[in-house]
């Protein structure tokens, strides 16, 4: 049997899946909040979040607030398609699996 | 490139987690139910109490706490979030906006409800109080169904308790409807709020980054 051969490998990865779950349940969070809650690095974060934002999962907006630069993150209708889509071809590798 | 060799246990933890996390957004901070509650509270209180003294200008106390109300709710609404504050750093979820929404549907549902009863003289009974613990439940019992704060779902309880006692006996209860008004709202905003507020503080703890991803 060929493992996740149907998952999507932009979301089969930890951190941008553990991104992709944080945005799926919030309408937008602050960079800031997904590096909090993903406990991982600002640089790895960055990378990961700028190839979601190529694949056209979510869309980053910065802007300034209180004279700090804030950078909003929010899932998009593909990103919201792709966690559905990944969700159901893994319930169904993991139902095959049993 | 980093090469992730997840597992499909590895997936559904992940996901789980993180919704779990992102939940815990979705938490209420308590200090609009406080300064609410206690301004409530005390216009009642000292509203009765002049009653009692027979003392000049009784109801003057409702003035006062309309103005009040009227800076606490266009402050809330404009400046700070005093009913949904989430925590550091910023998040929007659906439930906070939706919740925010409900809040100044209750609130401009409240003032049409004073301003038609003071302009039509229609607040002599005082048996309005009883609509407004209706509407206060109305509000603490949607409110707590989101925040998944079942105090405040009970102090909906209470407060329709309240009403419905008011609309019974307001004849018989005279001037004591404010101390029924006082007892509903010091057990369904005062007591849930001052809860809310501990429950927060100790949500707003660093969480445990022991799973570095």
């Amino acid at each position: 049997m060929s493992e996740f051969k149907d998952l999507d490998p932009i979301l089969h990865s930890q951190l941008r899946l553990a991104v992709i779950s944080l945005l799926v349940s919030v309408k937008e969070a602050e960079f800031t909040f997904l590096r909090e809650k993903t406990s991982s690095t600002a640089g790895n974060l960055s990378v990961q979040l700028q190839k979601l934002k190529e694949a056209g999962y979510i869309e980053i907006t910065k802007q300034f607030k209180d004279n700090y630069p804030q950078t909003m993150c929010r899932i998009t209708k593909n990103g919201i398609r792709a966690f559905e889509e990944y969700v159901k071809n893994l319930s169904e590798y993991l139902n095959l699996g049993k | 490139m980093e090469k992730d060799q997840l597992s499909g246990t590895d997936s559904i933890r992940i996901i789980e987690q993180m919704i779990g996390r992102a939940k815990e957004e979705e938490i209420d901070n308590g200090i609009g139910w406080v300064i609410w509650g206690w301004m409530l509270f005390l216009a009642s209180i000292i509203n009765y109490v002049m009653i009692v003294m027979d003392a000049p200008n009784k109801y003057i106390i409702w003035n006062i706490f309309g103005i009040a109300a009227l800076v606490f709710v266009v402050y809330s609404m404009f400046v700070k979030q005093f009913f949904t504050t989430p925590k550091k750093p910023r998040v929007k979820t659906y439930t906070n906006e939706l919740v925010n929404r409900m809040g100044i549907a209750f609130f401009i549902s409240l003032l049409v409800m004073v301003l038609g009863n003071y302009l039509s003289g229609a607040n002599q009974t005082g048996v309005n109080f009883g609509y407004l613990l209706l509407l206060y439940g109305f509000w603490m019992y949607i409110h707590g169904s989101a925040f998944r704060f079942n105090l405040l779902k009970a102090g909906a309880y209470v407060n329709w308790a309240g009403a419905l006692i008011i609309f019974l006996w307001y004849q018989e209860l005279g001037k004591n409807i404010l101390l029924v008004h006082a007892a509903c709202v010091a057990l369904g905003y005062i007591i849930p709020g001052h809860i809310a507020q501990r429950r927060f503080g100790m949500a707003n703890r660093p969480i445990d980054n022991s799973t570095e991803l």
